[in-house]
């Protein structure tokens, strides 16, 4: 009940922050971006002071009494101590690397500084995230990192706000700063396997066992209903590897038509992870592969900007897209 | 490292801060706790080496079990400050052993913290304050490294932690004089288990040699403007009435007040400040008649002064005092019963007490009768052979050797028996005076013990008959006439070589003395000086000035420490290669292609080569020419001129 109450209010000054929050691919901290508050070990020291000051006064102990006024002293010069190992470092957002769903998403970082004093346990993470990197900057060296983060659907994906902390010092204080940095990369449709692309349409010779027309062995797959059985690798059955299928890389490359149409007793998101799936195995098996989807359509080809053309494609794409 | 355990470092950094906050109390503790917290720092010790493992729940259970067991047996009778002090120690001793996360670190440094300062409530030495220090900063270094997330060299560590603590100093020091000082929020338990020192409330001669042989600071006196001579020192602390034919006790203590502070005629007046170290009793030791005295301390009818509480803590005392003998009028009426009374026994002396009476007549003649005896025959000794079952008769007839305990004790009895009445008082006498800070210093082994004698028209008159005998006793300060006695200060043979030097020994004595002093007026009684100070250095007293003393201070010492850490701003001194790429990006900012902070060079003319393409292969050129300059071999002046010449060629492509 209690945390019902609150909610609004939190939501309220979550909006408020995150207008705040500094934006760009390069973010420097500074005054205005940078709070500052005790911990809770903090609390603890203020807390140990004050009882030491109480011992002191109830015993008329001038000496505990400095003792007390030393830690204090400590206490407040910790503020700008903390404050200082955050002040004048600038984040920069390198790269954003794809990934598929559900999979970790990289983006690498840059930390550096103009300042010439050293900068310990400096703690960055995304918002909602594990994954934290522990940062040490001598004098003005920089730092290179990469930072993980949770994916769940394809599509473009931009991180959440950038936390960077640090308790340093002594852990008495927390100084923070939420930062965005300008990074966006593409989650491809994670890739499930389903049934083999129909390579009678398109321009694709009309016979499944086309596919393994070639001389040169390329590797062992596994079997797919539908395969002619002189390609089954019997030796390999024998050693009780399963039932294998031999490939055999073609001269001639022959072009396969990933399409939208081939699998239409699945749903549109089992659909994009199935083409993907086959996008991958083509890759993998240097064949030139297209896809035809209802919006649009790309040339067969081969190589890594393809398949990333062609992910990215599938990644983006969706069924409002159809109709325009 | 997993996230929230110690790094290996911070634990070394732990267990030295538990090691030193313990040490100095080794000396106070119960024998066994010093032996428990070896045990567990040993043990988390060898764990940490790798060569034992944390110790089973049982081992765990066996230790705490122990502990508490041992604080009950040792503390049964109530503590105090002691046991709180053991309980906090064996605490902290027993959570080291399973020392692993960052959370339970904060629980023993903060401890620690504790530890350190509650070492003040036993010892408040300069040297221990020293050691304190350095304490706190051991623990604060143990924090530190708590706080980083790699391990740093020993040294460096206690320099950085030194370095962030130096400015705490200045400000605590502000702090120190300025805030005010409140007087105890509630009662503060009395420590049983702390020895009662200085006088005791009886006197058997034989008492009082312990005493001379104990070199420990009783009080320290700075007088305001007349200063007494060394033979006007008598301190007065205790008044001794009851006399068992043994041993002189305050069987039932004079309650009666004495409240009027009625000056004495124009007899001199001195005004002195005190400063008492703690005795664990209620008498406060001044001279003579007192006429001013602070508040909270009562002033009683046989002219002696006692607090109301037991003096636990080291006190400062503002007094006035004039010379006794005239206040005949009080008593003038009284029977003297108390004064009076004498039990059975010690014949001979009485014998010898009567004779004397018949052949003098009057008192004073009887006093100096009684002068005269012990001057043919008497000497003073600081061991004297023990005394039978009549101890007066025994000390006047037959060993005739004694020290003020025996002289005082015989002499009462004598008044006594011819019906004058006279009591024992014991206290101090005299003091060694310090002339660079200019004050006495008065030990434990100034203890004395002298008669007062009621005398018609006069009042109470002191008569001090270990002066007729050994009058350097009196008039020259205890150590000098000590010194030839070989059991004055047996217990400390230390202090006996430092008293008997003359020259430079003494000198450094005398100065270091002079410090101790500074040390226990500006520091340890500085609440008794604040107001004063603060007046004196702020003029008049207003909140706003308050208020300036600290901030002004505060504002200069963190305003000089940040802008020390931000004078260490790099400003970037550009790289002769770095100039021609600079060039470069200045050309391409106007379009809005400029290279980013931080970029790296091959990244940004990689950049480019998308931008424009024509100048693609150039590009790659000058990346690749430049990462080899500036990273692989270092350049000649022919490739610095190269680099400029594709600089060129890509900026007027």
């Amino acid at each position: 009940m209690f945390k019902s109450a609150w909610r609004p209010i939190l939501e309220a000054s979550e909006r408020w922050a995150a207008r705040r929050r500094p934006k760009g691919r390069s973010v420097e901290l500074n005054q205005k971006r940078i709070f500052i508050f005790p911990s809770v070990f903090g609390w603890g020291y203020l807390f140990l002071c004050l009882v030491l000051y109480l011992i002191a006064t109830n015993y008329q102990n001038n000496l505990i009494h400095g003792f007390a006024f030393l830690l204090v002293a400590l206490g407040v010069l910790t503020i700008h101590y903390t404050f200082l190992n955050l002040s004048g470092l600038t984040i920069t957002g390198v790269k954003a690397y794809n990934a598929y769903a559900g999979e970790m998403v990289e983006f690498k970082l840059r930390v550096h500084t103009r300042n010439r004093r050293h900068y310990e346990n400096v703690v960055l993470r995304w918002k909602g995230e594990n994954d934290s990197y522990s940062l040490y900057l001598d004098r003005s060296e920089d730092s290179g990192f990469s930072l993980f983060a949770h994916t769940d659907s394809r599509g473009p994906f931009t991180p959440e706000a950038l936390l960077v902390e640090t308790y340093y010092p002594f852990g008495l204080l927390r100084a923070w700063s939420w930062i965005e940095l300008d990074l966006s990369s593409v989650i491809y449709p994670k890739p499930l396997k389903g049934r083999y692309p129909m390579l009678s349409n398109g321009e694709a010779e009309g016979e499944l066992g086309h596919q393994n027309r070639g001389d040169d062995f390329s590797g062992l797959d596994e079997y797919q209903p539908g395969i002619s059985t002189r390609h089954i690798a019997w030796k390999q059955y024998a050693q009780g590897r399963g039932l294998l299928v031999k490939n055999y890389i073609g001269q001639e490359s022959r072009q396969i038509w990933l399409s939208w149409d081939d699998w239409p007793d699945l749903n549109l998101e089992h659909r994009l992870s199935v083409i993907t799936y086959w996008a991958l195995h083509f890759e993998r098996q240097s064949q030139a592969y297209g896809l035809k989807l209802p919006s649009i359509s790309i040339k067969p080809s081969v190589g890594p900007e393809h398949l990333e053309q062609l992910l990215t494609a599938l990644a983006t794409f969706s069924i409002t897209g159809r109709s325009s | 490292m997993k996230v929230g355990q110690l790094s290996r470092q911070a634990l070394l950094w732990q267990l030295l801060s538990v090691v030193v906050v313990t040490l100095p109390h080794v000396f106070h503790l119960p024998w066994w706790v010093p032996v428990l917290v070896t045990i567990t720092v040993g043990w988390r010790f060898m764990v940490y080496s790798g060569r034992w493992s944390f110790p089973p729940w049982w081992v765990k259970a066996f230790f705490v079990l122990g502990a508490g067991l041992g604080v009950l047996v040792s503390y049964k009778t109530g503590g105090g400050i002691s046991a709180t002090v053991t309980l906090l120690i064996v605490g902290f001793g027993l959570k080291v052993i399973e020392l692993l996360q960052r959370r339970d670190s904060y629980v023993i440094l903060y401890v620690a913290y504790l530890v350190a300062a509650s070492q003040f409530l036993f010892t408040q030495s300069i040297l221990m304050a020293i050691y304190i220090v350095f304490a706190l900063l051991i623990v604060t270094t143990a924090l530190l490294n708590a706080n980083l997330n790699r391990d740093i060299s020993f040294i460096s560590s206690f320099k950085r932690t030194f370095l962030m603590c130096l400015p705490a100093f200045p400000l605590m020091i502000i702090l120190f004089i300025g805030m005010p000082r409140l007087g105890p929020i509630w009662e503060v338990g009395l420590d049983k288990s702390m020895a009662k020192t200085g006088l005791s409330d009886s006197m058997s001669p034989g008492d009082i040699t312990k005493l001379t042989r104990s070199s420990d600071v009783a009080f320290r006196v700075s007088f305001e403007n007349a200063l007494p001579q060394q033979e006007e020192l008598y301190w007065r602390a205790i008044v001794l009435n009851d006399f068992d034919g043994r041993r002189w006790s305050s069987e039932k203590v004079v309650d009666e007040k004495l409240n009027t502070s009625r000056p004495l005629g124009d007899n001199e007046a001195w005004d002195y400040e005190l400063i008492l170290e703690p005795t664990q009793q209620k008498y406060i030791p001044a001279l003579e008649y007192v006429t001013a005295w602070k508040s909270g301390l009562t002033r009683y009818a046989d002219f002696t002064l006692r607090s109301q509480s037991i003096q636990t803590m080291r006190q400062q005392y503002k007094f006035s005092s004039q010379v006794l003998y005239v206040d005949a009028d009080k008593h003038l009426k009284g029977n003297f019963q108390r004064e009076l009374a004498l039990p059975q026994g010690n014949d001979e002396a009485r014998a010898l007490a009567h004779r004397w009476w018949k052949e003098s007549g009057t008192p004073t003649g009887y006093i100096a009768k009684i002068q005269h005896y012990y001057n043919q025959s008497f000497s003073y000794s600081l061991t004297p052979p023990g005394l039978g079952e009549n101890s007066v008769s025994d000390f006047l007839l037959e060993t005739k050797v004694g020290f003020c305990g025996h002289f005082s004790s015989a002499t009462a009895f004598l008044l006594r028996e011819v019906g004058i009445p006279a009591r024992v008082v014991t206290g101090y006498q005299g003091g060694e005076w310090n002339p660079l800070q200019k004050y006495y210093l008065i030990r434990q082994y100034d203890a004395h013990a002298w008669v007062e004698a009621w005398l018609p028209n006069r009042g109470w008159v002191r008569i001090d008959p270990t002066a007729w005998v050994a009058p350097e006793r009196v008039e020259s300060p205890a150590e000098d006439a000590f010194l030839q006695d070989e059991s004055f200060l047996q217990d400390s043979p230390l202090s006996r070589w430092g008293l008997s030097g003359n020259g430079l020994l003494a000198g450094f004595r005398m100065r270091l003395e002079a410090m101790n002093y500074g040390w226990h007026r500006w520091v340890l009684n500085y609440h008794h000086q604040q107001k004063g100070f603060l007046e004196q250095m702020l003029g008049a007293f207003s909140p706003i000035r308050m208020a300036l003393f600290f901030v002004i201070p505060f504002s200069i010492v963190i305003g000089i420490t940040v802008l020390m850490m931000l004078r260490n701003r790099f400003v970037n001194k550009v790289h002769p290669h770095d100039k021609q790429i600079n060039r470069l990006s200045a050309y391409f900012e106007r379009y809005q292609l400029g290279r980013n902070k931080g970029e790296t060079v091959s990244d940004y003319c990689e950049r480019l080569a998308i931008e424009k393409p024509e100048r693609k292969h150039r590009l790659a050129d000058l990346s690749a020419l430049y990462e080899q300059m500036r990273y692989a071999e270092g350049g000649s002046s022919k490739k610095s001129s190269l680099l400029k010449h594709y600089v060129d060629q890509c900026l007027h492509q």
